[in-house]
């Protein structure tokens, strides 16, 4: 069993909230870390702890961003690939990528991690107001 | 409007800030260092404005994007040790309703100028597809192997979230530091 992740939003760092007995896998709100390998460096290690011994039930992972900068996108692209190792033990992964609906310009940034993952995004747009 | 490489750290004289200060399109100016701590407090100050507040929200993460990757680019290219400089300069002027020029300059070591200036050359003469394609390179590479360096990813960002050619000059201070200036310009529209 691998204990929960919960780390709280700043205002230059998200809310990241992996907790596999429950099913949620979140990243929400700002993320513009000066140092963003030392910031996501305690997902890195979940992640790496999930894909050792994979889940029964599928992990779809939740990234619901407001700001990220290239620090930010190179973590997560990194702790993304290890992820996706947990297939070869048979865990289905599913990426769900949140926009504004008054910002679909992030919409490009989901594009591009997707592609470079060569994994299928699912994108979803929410309201204004509805955090 | 003053050439940014006119404020070369710490030849800004009083005329100058002058002209700054009675500029109606100023919006901000910040001569110092920038450390980690500034650009989270700059962050709360941003935040806090009603001009900034008052944009729509693809207006504010661009423009917060921007600034931030500009701002953490000095802090991770400035010296340490640094002294008898006061770092770094960020002027922020508003060119019209939408759109904003945002000028960086930082002390850099003389001996990093060539490859800077190589990287920046390509950059200011590539288009968005091509920035596109070019940080989409990097990323995989830096991706692909986790001991190689970003290799300026910020500053293809930077350039990305330009509406214009990046502008960049380097000005030799001495044999050991040269004054390195950058300009943006943003379209929020």
């Amino acid at each position: 069993m691998i204990p929960p992740l919960h780390i709280p939003e700043t205002r230059s760092t998200p809310e990241i909230h992996f907790d596999a007995d429950n099913d949620i896998y979140l990243i929400r709100g700002r993320s513009i870390p000066p140092d963003a390998s030392s910031f996501f460096y305690p997902l890195d290690k979940w992640v790496e702890a999930l894909a050792a011994t994979g889940s029964a039930r599928p992990v779809n992972i939740r990234i619901r961003l407001e700001h990220l900068n290239t620090g930010t996108i190179r973590s997560l692209l990194t702790i993304f690939s290890k992820l996706l190792r947990v297939r070869e033990k048979g865990t289905q992964v599913n990426f769900e990528w949140y926009y504004n609906e008054e910002d679909e310009d992030l919409v490009d940034k989901g594009e591009e991690m997707s592609l470079i993952l060569d994994v299928p995004f699912r994108y979803i747009s929410f309201a204004e107001g509805d955090y | 409007m003053i050439p940014i490489w006119h404020l070369r750290a710490p030849m800004l004289n009083e005329a100058e800030v002058r002209a700054l200060l009675t500029d109606p399109m100023t919006d901000w100016f910040y001569l110092g260092q920038v450390s980690d701590g500034f650009i989270d407090s700059f962050i709360g100050l941003l935040d806090a404005r009603p001009q900034f507040r008052n944009l729509s929200r693809a207006a504010r993460r661009r423009l917060m994007q921007s600034l931030v990757e500009a701002l953490q680019n000095i802090r991770n290219y400035t010296p340490e040790n640094l002294t008898g400089f006061p770092e770094a300069v960020v002027l922020m002027q508003r060119l019209g309703e939408t759109d904003w020029m945002l000028r960086c300059g930082n002390v850099m070591l003389s001996e990093n100028v060539d490859e800077l200036q190589k990287r920046l050359h390509v950059l200011s003469d590539s288009d968005s597809e091509q920035l596109k394609s070019l940080y989409m390179n990097q990323m995989s590479l830096t991706l692909n192997d986790s001991n190689r360096k970003s290799a300026g990813l910020g500053l293809i960002e930077m350039a990305r979230s330009s509406s214009a050619p990046i502008k960049y000059k380097f000005v030799p201070l001495n044999q050991q530091y040269t004054f390195f200036a950058v300009e943006l310009q943003i379209s929020l529209a």
